[in-house]
C-alpha cells in the first residue's frame, strides 16, 4: 500500500491506512498522522531528516560548545536551587569545619553548602564549571577552524559575527558566574573590573557606580551579576545559537572539496539515522568526560580560598583561562598615566583592560568584510580552502594567535616565573616584547610555509611525487622517477534532490556524479591562488 | 535483530513518501552507479543485501557498552545511598566516575552503533541559491515603497520631526531608571576612607594594636576601629609595617612613629590589596599585576603598572599605647579615576 492511492476523503475519514504494519512502524505511523493532522509537519520533518551534512572531525568542534552549552544549562538550573544571591554577612556552621563560625556573605554560605551539604552538590557545582570552561574553548576552537579555512565568507558571514558575538557573551557569562560565590579569588576579580571601569574617561565613575550599585564593594553586585549570569546573558545565547544553528541549516554545511564535492552541492550523510545517533552519542561523550572531570579533577575549590575581604589576597590568583589575555595585558601594560588640566585618566588599566580586548573582539567580528575590501572577493563561497590555500589569511589568524598567546601566558607570569625560576620582571619584559615583535615574526614564517606546502601540492600535481627509485637512463644520466599522483577513489554517491521547496525526492538505489575532477587530477578552475593542486585531501571517506 | 530489519528502507519501495527522481537535477548531472558489489551496509536495490558476518559479534559488543552505562548509573545510586554525608571522602569521585562512566558508554555506545552498525551512505543534495528573484525583489522594493508613500511621512515634515522628537525623549524614562541603579558618584567614598583622627587601628578581629605588638620587620593589616565590614576594608586596608627607625627617610619621619609606618594596603593600579612584603629590600608586591613599592622610598612604585606611590596614613599613639590615625589620607587611595586630581 503507498500513499499514491491516498486521497482526500481517506485523509478526512481517519481511518487508519496502515492497517497492516506492527510494532514500532504502527506507533510511529500513528504519531506520525496525529502530529501531521493537526500541525502538518510531515513535509518540513521529511526534509529535516533526509538534509544531508558533510563529514569531517573538525565539524564537530562547534558540537561540544552546543552540548557544552546544554550541560550548563541543564547543571546551572540544579545549582539555583540552593544558591543564595546575597551579601547579607552570616555565620558559617555547615560541615566544613576550618571555616566553622567564620563570618561569610550568604552567597559563599550557600556555595559551601552546595559543596558540603547537599548530596551531588559538588559535582554538579564542578561539572558546570569545567563546561564552562569547555564552552568558551570550543567556541575559541571552532572560530579558528572557521577562520583557517574560510567557511566565514559569503554567505555566511553573519553566522560569523553571530558566533563571535556568542564569544564575547560567552567571556561575559563566565566572568559573572565565577564572580558569584564570593570568594577571596573572584572578589579580587571583581575589583579589578570596578577599577577598569573607573579608568573609563568621563564617565568611568558613573558607570562603576551605576554597576556595583555605589562604592566597590556594595552589596548590589552579587544580586545583579546572579540576574545576568542566570537570565539575561543566557537568554540571548540561548536565541544567538537557535540564529546561528538556523543559519546554519537554511544555508546547509560548508564542505571541503573533494571528488564530487562542488560548490553546489552537499556530499555526506543525511540527518537519521547515523548522524543523530551519532550527534546524540557525542552529546553523551562531552557529558561523560566533564562528569569524569567535576568527580576527579577538583575546580575552583572556593573553601580554600576563603570569603572575600578587600583587604586580603592570595598570591597566584589567576581568573579562569579565558580572560586570562585581558589579565595578561594588563599585567604587561607599562605604567602609563594621564595627569593635565585636572584630570586623570589611568592608560595603564584603560588600555589592557578594555580596548586591547575590544580591538580583539572588533576585529575579530568584522575580519570578513575586511577582506572582502582588500580581496574584492564577492563571489559565494561553500567549498572550504585548506589553510595553505590563502596564506595571508593563515599567517593572519596564526599572528593573532600568537599575540593573543602572549598575553595569556603573561596572564600566568607569577606562575610561570614561580615554576620555572625565571625572574617576574624579566618575564614582564619578555611579554612587552613577545606582544610587539612575535606576530609579525610569527606572520611571516606562517606564509612562508604556506607558499612552500602549496609549491611542493603544485609541483605533485605537474610532475607527480617522489618515488624514491632512482634510474639510470642509457645516456647515462641519473633521475629520480616520478609517479603520478594516483587518483582517488571516487564515492559511491546517493542523490538526494531537493528540487522546489517542499518536494525533496530521492533517487533510489546508488548514482554518482560525474562533476569532471572527480579523478583526482587537477583542474583550471581549482583554486584563486592560481594553484590547481587542490584535491581534497580532506573529509573524503573512500571505502572501497 | 535479523538482517530483514536492520537493512536499511530501500527508497522508493518501502519509504513511500519518497518518489523516485525523474529527471536529473538542474545543475548536475545524475549518473546511475554500475551496480557492482555495494559496500557493507549500503543501501541497495536488491533485496539481498549482503551483510557482515561480523555483525553479531559487533552487536553483543555495543550492547554491552550499553550494559556498563546502566552499570554506572547503578554504582552511581548506590555510591549516592550509602554515603549519606556529602564530606565523606572519595564521595564526589565515586559520584562522578560513575556518572562519567554511565553517561561515557551510552554516548559510546551510541556513536559504535552508528559506525558499525548503520547503514553508510554517501548523499548528495543540491544548494539553493539564497538570492532572490530579480522581480521578487523589485516587487518588495516597490511594496514598501508604497507603504512608505501611503504612510505620507516625506511630505509631512511636522508629522515625521514630531514622531523623532517622540522616540528620542523615550531615552530620558529609561535613562532614569537606569539613575536608579547607583547613586552620584562624587560621595566621599571616592576620595576618603573611614580613617578619622583619633580612630584606632585594630585587625580583622576587631582587636586593637599596641605598641610593641610588632617585631621589626613585620607587619599588620589594620582597620579603623568599627569599620571592618568588606565596604571600609575596600577602601580603608592599612598596611602597619615596622622598621627600623634609622631607616625611615626624613620626609615619611613626621607621619611615623617610633619606626612604624602606614600605608594604604589598596595599589594605586587596580584596587588589589598590595599584601606581600619583602623584609630584605623592604619592598611591598601586588600579587594581582605585580606592581613594586619601596617603602623606604615613601612607597613609590618601582616595578609594574602601577604610577603612584601608597598614599601614607599619619600615624600615632594614644594615652593608651593603641596605634591611631592622626588623620585620613591627604589623597584618596586606590585606583586612579577621571576626576582623582580634582
Amino acid at each position: 500500500m503507498s500513499t499514491d492511492t491516498a486521497d482526500a476523503a481517506q485523509v478526512f475519514d481517519g481511518r487508519d491506512r496502515r492497517e497492516g504494519q506492527t510494532g514500532a512502524g504502527k506507533a510511529v505511523g500513528a504519531t506520525g498522522r496525529f502530529l501531521d493532522d493537526r500541525l502538518g509537519g510531515a513535509s518540513a520533518f521529511r526534509i529535516l531528516i533526509n538534509k544531508v551534512f558533510p563529514d569531517h572531525w573538525s565539524f564537530m568542534i562547534g558540537e561540544i560548545a552546543l552540548y557544552s552549552f546544554i550541560i550548563l544549562l541543564l547543571t546551572g538550573t540544579y545549582l539555583t536551587m540552593f544558591f543564595a544571591d546575597s551579601t547579607t554577612q552570616v555565620l558559617y556552621h555547615g560541615s566544613y569545619l576550618p571555616l566553622q563560625g567564620v563570618p561569610v556573605s550568604a552567597a559563599y554560605d550557600s556555595t559551601l553548602r552546595i559543596s558540603f551539604d547537599v548530596r551531588g552538590g559538588l559535582l554538579i557545582r564542578q561539572i558546570h564549571h569545567w563546561a564552562a570552561l569547555l564552552f568558551v574553548a570550543a567556541m575559541v576552537v571552532h572560530a579558528a577552524r572557521i577562520f583557517f579555512t574560510g567557511a566565514y565568507r559569503k554567505p555566511r558571514e553573519l553566522n560569523w559575527v553571530i558566533g563571535v558575538i556568542l564569544i564575547m557573551l560567552g567571556l561575559l557569562e563566565g566572568f559573572c558566574g565565577y564572580s558569584l560565590p564570593d570568594d577571596l579569588l573572584s572578589g579580587t576579580g571583581l575589583r579589578i573590573m570596578y577599577s577598569v571601569l573607573l579608568s573609563i574617561p568621563v564617565a568611568g565613575t558613573w558607570v562603576a557606580y551605576l554597576i556595583f550599585g555605589g562604592a566597590y564593594p556594595g552589596t548590589d553586585i552579587i544580586n545583579r551579576l546572579y540576574v545576568i549570569h542566570i537570565l539575561l546573558v543566557p537568554g540571548i545565547l540561548l536565541a544567538l545559537i537557535g540564529a546561528h544553528l538556523g543559519l546554519l541549516f537554511h544555508q546547509k554545511h560548508t564542505q571541503f572539496p573533494g571528488p564530487g564535492k562542488e560548490e553546489t552541492n552537499v556530499v555526506g550523510e543525511r540527518v537519521f539515522p547515523v548522524y543523530a545517533a551519532k550527534a546524540q552519542g557525542y552529546f553523551f561523550i562531552v557529558f561523560g568526560v566533564l562528569a569524569l572531570l567535576g568527580g576527579l579533577a577538583q575546580i575552583n575549590p572556593v573553601w580554600l580560598y576563603g570569603p572575600y575581604n578587600p583587604g586580603n589576597v592570595s598570591a597566584g590568583s589567576q581568573p579562569d583561562w579565558y580572560i586570562g589575555f585581558i589579565e595578561g595585558s594588563v599585567r604587561i601594560m607599562p605604567n602609563w598615566e594621564w595627569r593635565g588640566w585636572g584630570y586623570d585618566i589611568p592608560f595603564m588599566l584603560l588600555i589592557p583592560g578594555l580596548v586591547i580586548p575590544g580591538i580583539y573582539l572588533t576585529g575579530m567580528l568584522l575580519y570578513p568584510f575586511l577582506e572582502q575590501k582588500v580581496t574584492g572577493d564577492r563571489a559565494y563561497h561553500n567549498l572550504l580552502q585548506r589553510p595553505r590555500e590563502a596564506p595571508n589569511r593563515t599567517a593572519l589568524g596564526v599572528m593573532s594567535l600568537v599575540s593573543y598567546g602572549v598575553l595569556l601566558l603573561s596572564g600566568g607570569n607569577d606562575v610561570l616565573g614561580y615554576t620555572f625560576h625565571i625572574s617576574l620582571n624579566a618575564l614582564t619584559w619578555a611579554g612587552r616584547y613577545a606582544w610587539i615583535f612575535a606576530p609579525p615574526v610569527a606572520f611571516f614564517v606562517t606564509k612562508r610555509i604556506c607558499l612552500g606546502l602549496l609549491r611542493r601540492d603544485e609541483e605533485a600535481a605537474s610532475h607527480g611525487y617522489e618515488t624514491g627509485i632512482v634510474r639510470r637512463l642509457p645516456s647515462g644520466e641519473y633521475i629520480e622517477v616520478h609517479a603520478p599522483v594516483p587518483p582517488r577513489p571516487r564515492p559511491i554517491l546517493a542523490p538526494v534532490e531537493t528540487t522546489t521547496f517542499g518536494q525533496l525526492a530521492l533517487t533510489s538505489g546508488h548514482g554518482h556524479l560525474v562533476p569532471g575532477n572527480g579523478d583526482g587530477a587537477a583542474s583550471e578552475d581549482d583554486d584563486v591562488n592560481g594553484n590547481g593542486a587542490r584535491r581534497g585531501f580532506f573529509g573524503l571517506k573512500s571505502r572501497v | 535483530m535479523s538482517d530483514e530489519e536492520r537493512r536499511p528502507p530501500r527508497i522508493g519501495k518501502d519509504v513511500p513518501l519518497y518518489q523516485p527522481a525523474g529527471k536529473p537535477s538542474p545543475t548536475v548531472e545524475v549518473e546511475r552507479a554500475a551496480a557492482s558489489t555495494p559496500p557493507r551496509g549500503d543501501a541497495s536495490d536488491s533485496p539481498a543485501a549482503p551483510t557482515d558476518p561480523r555483525d553479531a559479534s559487533r552487536e553483543k559488543f555495543v550492547a554491552s557498552v550499553f550494559l556498563l552505562s546502566a552499570a554506572g548509573a547503578i554504582v552511581f545510586v548506590v555510591m549516592y545511598w550509602i554515603h549519606t554525608k556529602p564530606t565523606d571522602n572519595w564521595i564526589n569521585g565515586w559520584l562522578g566516575g560513575s556518572l562519567g562512566v554511565c553517561l561515557l558508554a551510552l554516548g559510546c555506545g551510541a556513536v559504535l552503533w552508528a559506525k558499525l552498525l548503520m547503514p553508510h551512505e554517501e548523499a548528495v543534495e543540491q544548494r539553493h541559491a539564497f538570492t532572490s528573484e530579480p522581480v521578487d525583489r523589485e516587487s518588495a522594493a516597490e511594496s514598501f515603497r508604497a507603504g512608505v508613500e501611503g504612510s505620507n511621512i516625506a511630505r509631512r515634515p511636522i508629522l515625521r520631526r514630531s514622531l523623532l522628537l517622540a522616540s528620542g525623549v523615550l531615552v530620558l524614562p529609561v535613562a532614569a531608571l537606569i539613575r536608579s541603579l547607583g547613586p552620584r558618584p562624587t560621595g566621599p567614598e571616592l576620595a576618603h576612607t573611614d580613617w578619622t583622627p583619633g580612630a584606632r587601628m585594630v585587625d580583622q578581629f576587631n582587636n586593637p594594636i599596641q605598641l610593641g605588638d610588632l617585631e621589626i620587620n613585620s607587619f599588620f593589616t589594620v582597620y579603623p576601629e568599627g569599620h571592618t565590614s568588606p565596604e571600609a576594608a575596600a577602601t580603608s586596608a592599612v598596611m602597619l609595617i615596622r622598621l627600623n627607625p634609622n631607616l625611615i627617610r626624613p620626609e615619611a619621619e613626621p607621619n611615623s612613629y617610633e619606626g612604624h609606618v602606614a600605608y594604604s594596603k589598596i595599589c594605586t593600579h587596580a584596587g588589589c590589596p598590595t599584601s606581600l612584603y619583602d623584609q630584605q629590600t623592604h619592598t611591598l608586591l601586588c600579587p594581582c599585576h605585580q606592581s613594586q613599592f619601596k617603602v623606604l622610598e615613601d612607597c613609590k612604585p618601582v616595578a609594574g603598572p602601577a604610577t603612584r606611590p601608597l598614599p601614607q596614613l599619619p600615624l600615632g599613639v594614644d594615652s593608651e599605647g593603641y596605634f591611631i590615625a592622626r588623620a585620613d589620607f591627604n589623597q584618596p587611595v586606590g585606583p586612579g579615576y577621571w576626576t582623582r586630581s580634582s
